[in-house]
């Protein structure tokens, strides 16, 4: 484990870090606490010019009436079917791709890595249309895989797992190769396992950010069954009209797959590297 | 840091790659359970997109009656207005659009129509035209707006205007006054009378779209037909040196907030904390539900040098490569009779287009609702030459910018104007 | 074995990136006439386009800046045997998960001088109220960024703190080193890999940073919070000049290529 042991940086390092700790956590902690006062207020409440800071009675009727205006739990399925779908396929190929990039060498290499991370340097509604042409000619549009494809390999991933294995032992990788295992085995019983905090990150990014996802879907769906959470929410805001409470209980429903992703992935996050295959 | 050892791309791994890809696939076209609506063969889908705030009951039984006349499938579509423009632009790149769309406003139509994303209605309205009784029975100012060299790209669907004066009676009297402000001059007294205790005697909106000083000052912001923007000039600079006097000299304006969100104004009223704010008809609802038990009223448009308001109002266009134009147009005919607009106004509030909606006893009865309608009846629309130059939503971007340098940054007014005309005459060119 | 990532990327980035490049050469709102470079000079000599783009500079210093280093000290915080570490982590890793159209409606409410709940709060404690949105609205903006990715870029040092084998410290401690130069020589020159991450993927994100001044801001006030993608997204889907668009596109990625390349070789010469 390579935790660092308790030594004393000065004294009174310890509460000056936990001051710190929560001075920083209640920094981020309270805004969300206002959304869920905001998904507890009423309608009258909501539309009060005054703002409110706590309901006086809260209405938990909100969740329940969220999913009656319209159909949010099928929403819900498409969030998931998409983020889960990509995140998955995230999983598979870029540890794979970046191990080629971190251990590999191979003609072109620096060429067509600076090409990969120059695919992250442009604005994503910038390839957004040819795709969306290419999708409508397909008839891919308004369908899973339309939603899923573009998003299927992801630089972001290559870069940050070829990052995180770049340092890792190529002792691991040759031992393996003197005790005659293939490349392929050397690759998914040595090197993988060794990437898990790398790998928890990769999940967790790439699930957070295809669940919140807004354009892309926006564009790519064109009937309520196909709509994802987010746009769902912004059926919520009348012209001049925010349903504010209906969209903060929305947003709070949308996190809970990612909160419980989170705690799923907290666990590799802790743990540190075996190094006993060295021994 | 050890040098990575020299391999080249083993077998293997090819194969495990490959395989995964295979996996994928299948599992992804096994999902595939393609919804797209209007297929060729099979029954026919109608795509309608509308604003998430105009799902009335009104019209959701238009369309329901019409699906059940037609045996077709509607599928009605809600969304902001940003992100249907985003949505539309992008349909129109595409070929991906929907049958039937509404559009924001005034100018809309008109610039997609002359880059040819929207068909002319001209066709369906020599048709129809007299049984709608269109154009006889809309308000001028609503048809002349959607029209371009004798091209009509979309039918008024609502109709509305910015430049009602809401006034909190209460504050007001207390002030020592009993009736509302009609004058600009008038304004500025009971503004500084009524400021004080933290409130303000006007509250200002952050978006230029509905300004009305520049229209009751008798200035345009373009006139592409001569070339000029912010003119007449000295109106122009007269209207903007007002507006910002009452908000950074006077001090009885707060600078607004900048953001896509329009409702500032009206929440400082209904809290109490503005004594008159300009609007449309659109905030007699929130005002309404919001304001507790404030005494508020209506009055009609301020006198600058004229008595104006700011034409808005949504209207419904067919995208050019639309699937089904001809249902669309029916669906246009189901949805703008005179019997919906006014199931559509009782439910919701929202002002219609229609002369007869606005003779009707339940409009012209109302007092409120006849302070509306002089509202209406003074609106001014916006140049159609810029929407026609296709440059409608740069300028307004860039009106934005200058109004908000001026009304929330205190720039000096007169440059802050020459600016804006440079670069507005740079791109109307 | 790359020729599957090849084919995909190609498909799927390359082809459609160039294609809109190619439409920089033309002009319209269906991108029909032939203009040449003259999007290009356009788009250098717009002063609208220069001062969006000394925006998103200054945006992405502030937000790269005081997210990396705020976010490295929470991860050598956290990296102690602190009891409750686990319970910080999560919560300072909560805004992160939660998607930015609703952070940047959330705090436009909080933040709103008139009708917002932080006003409310201070008045009500007698303390002065805000309109930060009116007088530094660039600073809300890098303050919501970094708000909303700081539990982030500490997971991601954390993560890269959990390479370093522990024999490293023992060592070092065997030696005598105190923990802050423990830090110094070795925990910051093994953190190389992933510091540059950090920053590379920094500056491009922030580079391109749009949906917080579209949600918070509009852009406003004035010019104030329009930063470059933001510009870029208006020109398209706005003015419908989807050339212009591509040109601006293709620039910004020349800048952030040439970024990128520069850390890269930074890094380079740091680590030998």
């Amino acid at each position: 484990m390579s935790v660092m042991k308790r030594e004393r940086l000065f004294p009174g390092d310890r509460v000056v870090a936990y001051v710190l700790l929560v001075l920083v956590s209640i920094v981020m902690v309270t805004p969300l606490l206002y959304m869920v006062s905001l998904a507890l207020q009423s309608d009258r409440e909501i539309l009060s010019a005054v703002p409110v800071l706590w309901p006086t009675d809260p209405q938990w009727g909100n969740f329940v009436r969220l999913f009656q205006t319209a159909p949010f739990g099928l929403f819900f399925l498409n969030s998931m079917i998409m983020a889960g779908a990509i995140t998955l396929s995230h999983l598979v190929f870029d540890p794979l791709i970046g191990y080629v990039f971190a251990k590999f060498e191979f003609p072109g290499k620096r060429i067509a890595f600076i090409a990969l991370l120059s695919t992250l340097m442009v604005p994503f509604f910038v390839r957004m249309l040819p795709i969306y042409a290419m999708f409508g000619a397909l008839g891919w549009l308004n369908t899973y895989q339309g939603l899923i494809v573009p998003f299927l390999m992801d630089a972001y991933g290559i870069f940050l797992l070829r990052q995180f294995i770049q340092p890792l032992p190529d002792e691991l990788i040759e031992a393996g190769r003197i005790d005659g295992a293939s490349e392929l085995r050397i690759y998914f019983q040595i090197m993988l396992p060794q990437m898990k905090p790398a790998l928890a990150v990769v999940a967790l990014t790439s699930f957070v950010f295809q669940f919140n996802e807004f354009l892309w879907p926006l564009i790519a769906t064109s009937t309520t069954e196909m709509r994802t959470m987010p746009i769902g929410l912004t059926l919520f805001n009348q012209e001049f009209f925010n349903q504010w409470n209906l969209t903060a209980a929305g947003a709070l429903v949308l996190f809970v797959p990612t909160m419980i992703l989170f705690f799923l992935t907290q666990r590799y996050l802790v743990r540190g590297i075996a190094l006993t295959g060295l021994k | 840091m050890s040098p990575a050892s020299r391999r080249s791309t083993g077998r293997p791994r090819r194969a495990v790659v490959l395989a995964s890809i295979a996996i994928a696939a299948t599992t992804l076209t096994a999902c595939a359970a393609p919804k797209t609506g209007g297929a060729d063969s099979g029954p026919v889908t109608l795509n309608v997109m509308i604003n998430a705030g105009h799902d009335y009951k009104a019209y959701q039984s238009v369309i329901a009656a019409f699906e059940k006349k037609h045996h077709v499938t509607v599928n009605v579509q809600k969304y902001q207005w940003g992100d249907l423009q985003t949505k539309l632009v992008a349909g129109f790149r595409s070929g991906d659009v929907p049958d039937l769309v509404e559009e924001a406003g005034p100018g809309t139509a008109v610039q997609y129509g002359v880059q040819g994303n929207v068909l002319p209605l001209d066709t369906y309205i020599k048709r129809d035209g007299a049984a709608m009784k269109y154009p006889d029975d809309f308000q001028s100012t609503a048809v002349d707006a959607r029209t371009y060299k004798g091209k009509t790209y979309s039918i008024p669907l609502h109709l509305s205007a910015a430049g009602i004066l809401y006034y909190n009676k209460g504050l007001l009297k207390e002030a020592g006054y009993d009736k509302p402000p009609a004058t600009w001059d008038q304004l500025k007294q009971v503004a500084k009378d009524t400021t004080k205790n933290g409130v303000y005697g006007l509250a200002v909106t952050n978006d230029p779209i509905f300004d009305t000083f520049l229209l009751q000052g008798g200035a345009r912001l373009t006139d592409v037909a001569s070339d000029k923007v912010l003119t007449p000039s000295s109106d122009a600079t007269k209207s903007l040196t007002f507006l910002q006097d009452l908000v950074f000299t006077d001090k009885v304006a707060q600078p607004p907030v900048a953001s896509s969100d329009y409702a500032g104004p009206q929440k400082l009223f209904s809290s109490g904390r503005a004594a008159m704010f300009m609007s449309g008809p659109w905030d007699l609802l929130p005002v309404r539900e919001g304001s507790g038990d404030i005494d508020w009223g209506v009055a009609p448009p301020l006198k600058g040098k004229v008595q104006a308001s700011a034409l808005t109002g949504s209207g419904l266009m067919i995208p050019k490569k639309a699937k089904h134009p001809g249902l669309a147009w029916d669906l246009i005919k189901d949805l703008t009779t005179l019997k919906v607009e006014l199931a559509a106004t009782k439910e919701s509030g929202i002002t219609m287009p229609r002369k007869s909606w606005a003779a009707s006893p339940q409009i012209a009865d109302d007092p409120t609702m006849s302070v509306v309608a002089k509202t209406l009846s003074v609106a001014v629309a916006p140049d159609s030459a810029l929407a026609a130059a296709g440059k409608n939503d740069q300028i307004n971007d860039l009106w934005r910018a200058a109004y908000q340098k001026i009304v929330i940054q205190d720039a000096p007014v007169k440059q802050t104007m020459d600016q804006f005309r440079t670069s507005a005459l740079g791109i109307i060119k | 074995m790359l020729a599957p990532a090849a084919v995909f990327f190609l498909l799927l980035y390359f082809a459609p990136i160039a294609f809109q490049l190619f439409q920089s050469l033309f002009s319209g709102a269906n991108s029909d006439r032939f203009v040449g470079a003259e999007n290009f000079i356009d788009a250098v000599t717009d002063p609208d386009v220069q001062a969006a783009f000394i925006t998103t500079v200054l945006y992405a210093v502030g937000a790269l800046v005081v997210g990396s280093v705020l976010g490295l000290v929470l991860a050598v915080v956290l990296n102690q045997a602190l009891p409750g570490k686990a319970i910080f982590r999560a919560i300072l890793l909560i805004p992160y998960l939660t998607s930015v159209a609703i952070i940047g409606l959330l705090w436009r409410n909080i933040l709103d001088p008139y009708v917002g709940i932080l006003n409310r709060i201070l008045e009500s404690v007698g303390l002065p109220t805000q309109s930060w949105l009116t007088t530094a609205p660039l600073a809300v903006i890098v303050g919501i960024a970094v708000w909303s990715s700081v539990g982030y870029t500490m997971v991601l040092f954390l993560a890269g703190m959990q390479g370093i084998p522990a024999e490293y410290y023992e060592a070092a401690r065997i030696d005598g080193a105190r923990p802050f130069r423990q830090f110094l020589s070795i925990t910051l020159p093994l953190l190389a890999p992933t510091t540059l991450f950090v920053t590379v993927i920094g500056v491009i994100n922030a580079l391109q940073q749009f949906a917080l001044p579209y949600i918070v801001t509009a852009g406003g006030p004035g010019n104030a919070t329009t930063l470059y993608a933001y510009k870029i997204f208006n020109v398209a889907f706005s003015d419908s000049q989807f050339g212009y668009a591509s040109a601006l596109s293709f620039m910004l990625l020349i800048v952030i290529l040439v970024l990128s390349l520069l850390q890269f070789r930074a890094a380079r010469r740091w680590s030998s």
